[in-house]
Order: structure tokens, then C-alpha cells, then sequence
């Protein structure tokens, strides 16, 4: 609160100590929602310029980490469905019968974290941002709702959609199929 | 392992997993974390940019100081009329060509010289330091940085100006007699219409100036040195110490610091793959290697798909010189004309890096020499669709375009027609879109 007070008053050290703060967090939630590390970039600092700007408007009603969840999320739609536009444009117009480029480019990913990560990014983006805010930021559904800004009945309905989605992507993996088979029994 | 593998994964077991391997996985990879010379490089560059930023944001403050005593949300209306009625005011001066530094100063008689126009873009811009609309104005003397993507800019009196990403320039003077911009950094391609008519266009660069007629051309300014290569008529280059050099279409000039050397190209090429040339070079040289820190030498270890930072710094610094004697040897057989080997070390350049700046881009210059020399045009045609649907845009239009020309080749007309409706309604301002339209008239009757 403190912090943000400064930060509102022009404090330069106090902007510095706030993205050291939080910038890791909104680089983080960048990073699941876009389809890339450059997309992710652009978000995580249109965010961060958006929590400094609006520093001052932090009342404290919840936690920090909070609200700056909040903030990256709606910095992070507006410039997803922008950029979503223009490649939804290639996809009405361009549909090559050839396979996914790459199968013999992406075959070596073998860490379980990055197949998760692009198996994520294959969900839809809405179905995404509830996924993320349970399995990443751990919130509860009713949080998650209230984040996204939605109902809470259509939290858990993108929830239970988005986590469909997923298993059947991780089970369709051989590599994370196993995993997941193995944590569970483990 | 088989009786494991038929066990049926509950919905709450497999979001437990899911949460475990998010949340308390130490090493992040690829999804969360980013290396700390990065991290420090967008930390600093948030911080410096925030107060123009944070200032530019507090403008409205003006109106809440007059309403203090009104309620929240009749402040928000008049926030809201005021942008409102600003919107209109500028769009008016765009429409009537009033212009306000005009009924300030009332110096020049030409208007709509004080301006240009952001006519489109496809990543991030910012105009004096900030975050910048397409259709925005371009304030003279206020400059114009592109982060990612390409900006389509339009200055007045026929001068189009794309600025590549990276880009860094602005408008210098806008006079009655003359118009004066500047590329400080990043690659930047004009065009000028031969047949207007208005005021002379020069272009400043670090190192010299450009004198320009009517012509396509190519700035590519770099902290070292400016080189700017001629597609189409003639730009005199003058170094600030006096030496004047006219080059012509398909010249490059490159100006360093202690000299200036002109290299005739052998052979025309074409625009595409000029375009491809520049682009490749500006991702990968001269970037500094310190930057690659261990997680870049496993991904190298383990051949992983380069995660392409934007913003300059090199993945794969290893990679990146065997990338470098690859294109070296591409260009050797380019001269010599030797287009089978060419495509061979493309593809090998592809294969090298799969996923890097570099390998995006080979494609379409490979999807070039696959249409035009080795008349493959499957193969060609395989490259650019690979190009369109990686989510790659700087080479979009370019490789639509390859595309259209491809399938003129193969005679197959409808899918042609359709190729290029596409790309004349999405990139209208694209230097080709000319062509393309004339072809797409030529098609109409057929």
C-alpha cells in the first residue's frame, strides 16, 4: 500500500522496488496466456506500465500480488485479441492440407514442463486464463471468477472445459502420459 | 508399465499433477522464467519509460482538478465527452487539413506537411515515447520507435515509409520546400512517388544524408555503420565530410565511420529477397554474446527449438556463426548462380536453427528461389504456406505475395484470385499491392 503510495507520488526507487516485486509474477501470467516469448514480453511490459500508472489506485482491499494479477490479465486480453485478429485473417483465408510445420522441428521437447506449457497454449484463450489462475497462481474458483471478471458458475464452467481440453492433450502425449500416470501412482 | 498405463486419471488427481508441475516445479523452462540480463534489459526499459509514459497518462488530471466537486461517474463522462470531442477535433483536422501549429504560428502555407499518418502496423509503435494507435498523427520532431512488427507510415506528398522492427527515426523539418526525416536505427524501406509534386525529401542518417527523387529503397542503420540499397531509380548519398556517391537500382552503399565502399550488386535481386537479406542480418550480427547465458548452451546441447527472444538478442550464440558461414556460402553461390546448392543450404539453414528469426525468414527467401530459378513450385508453394501459418508477421506480406506469384506459375487461377483479393484487402499499403491489383483486374475478366 505503502509502496504504491510512493510509486503514485513519482517515486523513481519506489517504481524500481514494485517491478522488482512483481515483475517476475506478471512475466509469469504473460507467459501462459500468449502463444510466445515475444508476445509474452510485450504483455509483461504493457502490464507492468499498467500497474505503475495506476499505482495510485490501489486501495489495498486485497493483496498486491491480487491485483496485479487483475491488472495483467486485462492488459493481456486486449492485447491477445488484437493480435488474435490478424491471425485469425491468415486462418479464414489459408488452410494448407500439409501437417503442423515442424513435427520433426518441435519432436524434442522432452521437459514435461514445456510440453505442458505449449499443450496449454493450444487451450482456448478464456478456458486458459481460469486454467492459469488455478494450476499457476493456486486461486480458488470463486477468486478466479472474480478475477476474470465472469460469473462464477461460468468459472467453472471454462474450468471444466479448459481441463477437459488439456487432460485430453496431455493423455494423447505418450512422454506426459506416462508422467502423469507415474505422479499418481507415485 | 502397461497396467499403469490403463489407469484412469480422476479429475482431481489430474489437477493435482497439473498444479505440482506449475507450481512447484523449480526450474520453469521455457513457461515463466527469463534469463536475468533480459529481465534487467525490460526492467530498465520499463523504469526509463515510465514517466513520459506515467505524464502522458496524467493528462486527464486537468479535467478532474475542474470537477472536484462532482460525483466519480459524471467525472468519467466528462472524461469521456472531452476524448470524445478531441477525437473529433483531431479527425477534423485530418479531414480539413487545419492544422494546429499552423493557427499558432501560421509560418508555412503547406498544411498537411506538420503530419504524417500511421497507416498501419503490426506490432508495437511508439511516437516520442508513447505507445502510438494505427491512424495516429506523426508529430514533427518526435520519434518513432518500432518494437516489434513493421509500421506503415505515411508522410505527406507521396513518401511511404515502412520501419522494421527495432526501428528507430522520426520527421526532422516539414517545410513548404522540404521535407527532412531521419533513421537513427533498425531498417527502414521508402518509398517515394517519382511523379509528386510538393517539397524535396532528404533523409538524415548517422553517418550521411540521402538525397531522394522518385524511388524504393532500403536504410539499414546499425551503431557501426548505414547501408541503403537501391531496388528501384537513383538516391544521391553524402557523407557529412563531402563525398557524394549516386547509386543506382540494385546498388548497396555502405557508410562506416572511416570509409565508404560501394558494392554493385552482380545480379539484380529481388525485392523479396533483399528484404530476407536485411532482415536476416538484422537479427544476427553483431549481437553481443555475453548474453547467452547457460539455459541457451543446454537448449543448444539438447537442439531445442530457439525460443527467439525478441528485441535483438541472439539465441543460440553458437548456432548463430554456423547460421553466419551458411548465409556467407549462399550468398557465394548466389553469385555465381548456382540456385541448387543455394536451396540445399537454406534448407540446411532451416534445419539448423528450426524456429529462429533466421530459419523463419530463409523460408520465404527459399520459397523465392524455389519459384523463380528452380521453377519447383510445390516446393515453393510448401515454404510460404509454412511461413504464413507459423505466426510470423514480418515477412507476411511478402510471403502472401510469393504466394499469389506462385500460383500464377502453377495456372491455377481461382486459387490465385483468391490469394491476391487477400492480400489487397489485408495489406493495402504494401508495396506490391500495386502489382497485385493489376494482376487481380487482369484476372477478373478471365
Amino acid at each position: 500500500m505503502e509502496i504504491c503510495q510512493r510509486v503514485a507520488a513519482g517515486d523513481e526507487d519506489a517504481r524500481r522496488e514494485l517491478m522488482e516485486l512483481l515483475f517476475d509474477r506478471i512475466h509469469k501470467t504473460a507467459s501462459y496466456l500468449t502463444g510466445s516469448p515475444e508476445e509474452a514480453e510485450d504483455v509483461a511490459q504493457a502490464a507492468c506500465m499498467e500497474v505503475l500508472a495506476s499505482a495510485g489506485s490501489f486501495r489495498g482491499n486485497s493483496t498486491l500480488q491480487y491485483w496485479a494479477d487483475r491488472v495483467t490479465l486485462f492488459t493481456a486480453s486486449k492485447i491477445v485479441s488484437t493480435r488474435t485478429r490478424r491471425q485469425g485473417i491468415l486462418d479464414k483465408y489459408f488452410h494448407p492440407a500439409e501437417p503442423m510445420p515442424g513435427v520433426d522441428e518441435q519432436a524434442d521437447y522432452p521437459e514435461i514442463q514445456q510440453r505442458l506449457a505449449l499443450h496449454l497454449r493450444k487451450v482456448k484463450y478464456a478456458q486458459r486464463e481460469v486454467l492459469l489462475l488455478r494450476y499457476v497462481h493456486g486461486y480458488t474458483i470463486n477468486e478466479a471468477a472474480k478475477l476474470c471478471g465472469i460469473p462464477l458458475e461460468t468459472a467453472r464452467g471454462r474450468l471444466k472445459k479448459g481441463r477437459a481440453t488439456l487432460k485430453k492433450k496431455v493423455m494423447a502425449d505418450p512422454l506426459l502420459r506416462e508422467w502423469v500416470q507415474e505422479w499418481v501412482l507415485k | 508399465m502397461g497396467a499403469k498405463m490403463t489407469r484412469k486419471i480422476e479429475t482431481y488427481e489430474f489437477d493435482d499433477a497439473m498444479t505440482d508441475v506449475f507450481r512447484n516445479s523449480p526450474d520453469w523452462g521455457a513457461c515463466g522464467t527469463i534469463d536475468d540480463v533480459r529481465r534487467r534489459r525490460m526492467m530498465n526499459n520499463i523504469l526509463s519509460r515510465a514517466p513520459s509514459v506515467l505524464a502522458e497518462r496524467q493528462m486527464p488530471d486537468i479535467f478532474e482538478h475542474d470537477t472536484q466537486s462532482t460525483s466519480g461517474r459524471f467525472k468519467k463522462v466528462v472524461l469521456l465527452a472531452a476524448a470524445f470531442i478531441l477525437g473529433l477535433v483531431v479527425t477534423g483536422i485530418f479531414v480539413s487539413g487545419i492544422n494546429l501549429s499552423e493557427s499558432n504560428t501560421n509560418v508555412s502555407p503547406v498544411t498537411d506537411l506538420w503530419f504524417g499518418e500511421v497507416l498501419e502496423k503490426s506490432g508495437a509503435l511508439s511516437l516520442g515515447d508513447v505507445p502510438a494507435p494505427a491512424n495516429a498523427p506523426i508529430p514533427v520532431g518526435k520519434s518513432i520507435m518500432t518494437q516489434d512488427g513493421t509500421a506503415m507510415m505515411r508522410l505527406p506528398t507521396g513518401i511511404d515509409w515502412w520501419m522494421r522492427q527495432s526501428g528507430h527515426g522520426k520527421v526532422v523539418a516539414a517545410e513548404s520546400t522540404h521535407i527532412l526525416a531521419e533513421v537513427l536505427d533498425g531498417e527502414s524501406w521508402f518509398r517515394v512517388d517519382p511523379n509528386r509534386v510538393g517539397p524535396s525529401f532528404s533523409l538524415n542518417t548517422r553517418l550521411g544524408r540521402i538525397d531522394v527523387t522518385g524511388t524504393i529503397f532500403v536504410v539499414h542503420a546499425t551503431p557501426s555503420d548505414v547501408s541503403v540499397s537501391l531496388l528501384k531509380g537513383e538516391v544521391w548519398v553524402t557523407r557529412y565530410s563531402g563525398e557524394r556517391v549516386l547509386v543506382k537500382t540494385g546498388h548497396t552503399v555502405t557508410l562506416s565511420d572511416g570509409r565508404q565502399t560501394e558494392i554493385p550488386v552482380v545480379e539484380q535481386q529481388s525485392l523479396d529477397e533483399q528484404l530476407v537479406r536485411l532482415s536476416w542480418k538484422d537479427k544476427n550480427i553483431g549481437h553481443d554474446a555475453s548474453v547467452t547465458d547457460a539455459s541457451d548452451a543446454q537448449h543448444l546441447k539438447s537442439g531445442r527449438k530457439s525460443l527467439g527472444m525478441s528485441g535483438g538478442f541472439a539465441k543460440y550464440s553458437g548456432r548463430n556463426l554456423d547460421i553466419q558461414q551458411i548465409h556467407r556460402e549462399i550468398q557465394k553461390y548466389r553469385k555465381i548462380g548456382d540456385w541448387n546448392r543455394v536451396a540445399v543450404l537454406y534448407r540446411q539453414l532451416i534445419q539448423s536453427a528450426p524456429g529462429s528469426e533466421a530459419a523463419m525468414v530463409s523460408r520465404v527467401a527459399l520459397g523465392n528461389v524455389y519459384q523463380v530459378k528452380l521453377h519447383r513450385y510445390n516446393d515453393a508453394l510448401q515454404q510460404f504456406n509454412r511461413y504464413i501459418r507459423s505466426g510470423h508477421t514480418a515477412l507476411l506480406p511478402e510471403a502472401i505475395y510469393g504466394k499469389c506469384t506462385t500460383l500464377k506459375s502453377t495456372r491455377n487461377i481461382s486459387a490465385e484470385k483468391k490469394c491476391l483479393e487477400t492480400f489487397v484487402s489485408e495489406f493495402p499499403g504494401a508495396f506490391q499491392s500495386r502489382d497485385a491489383k493489376n494482376r487481380l483486374d487482369a484476372l477478373q475478366g478471365m
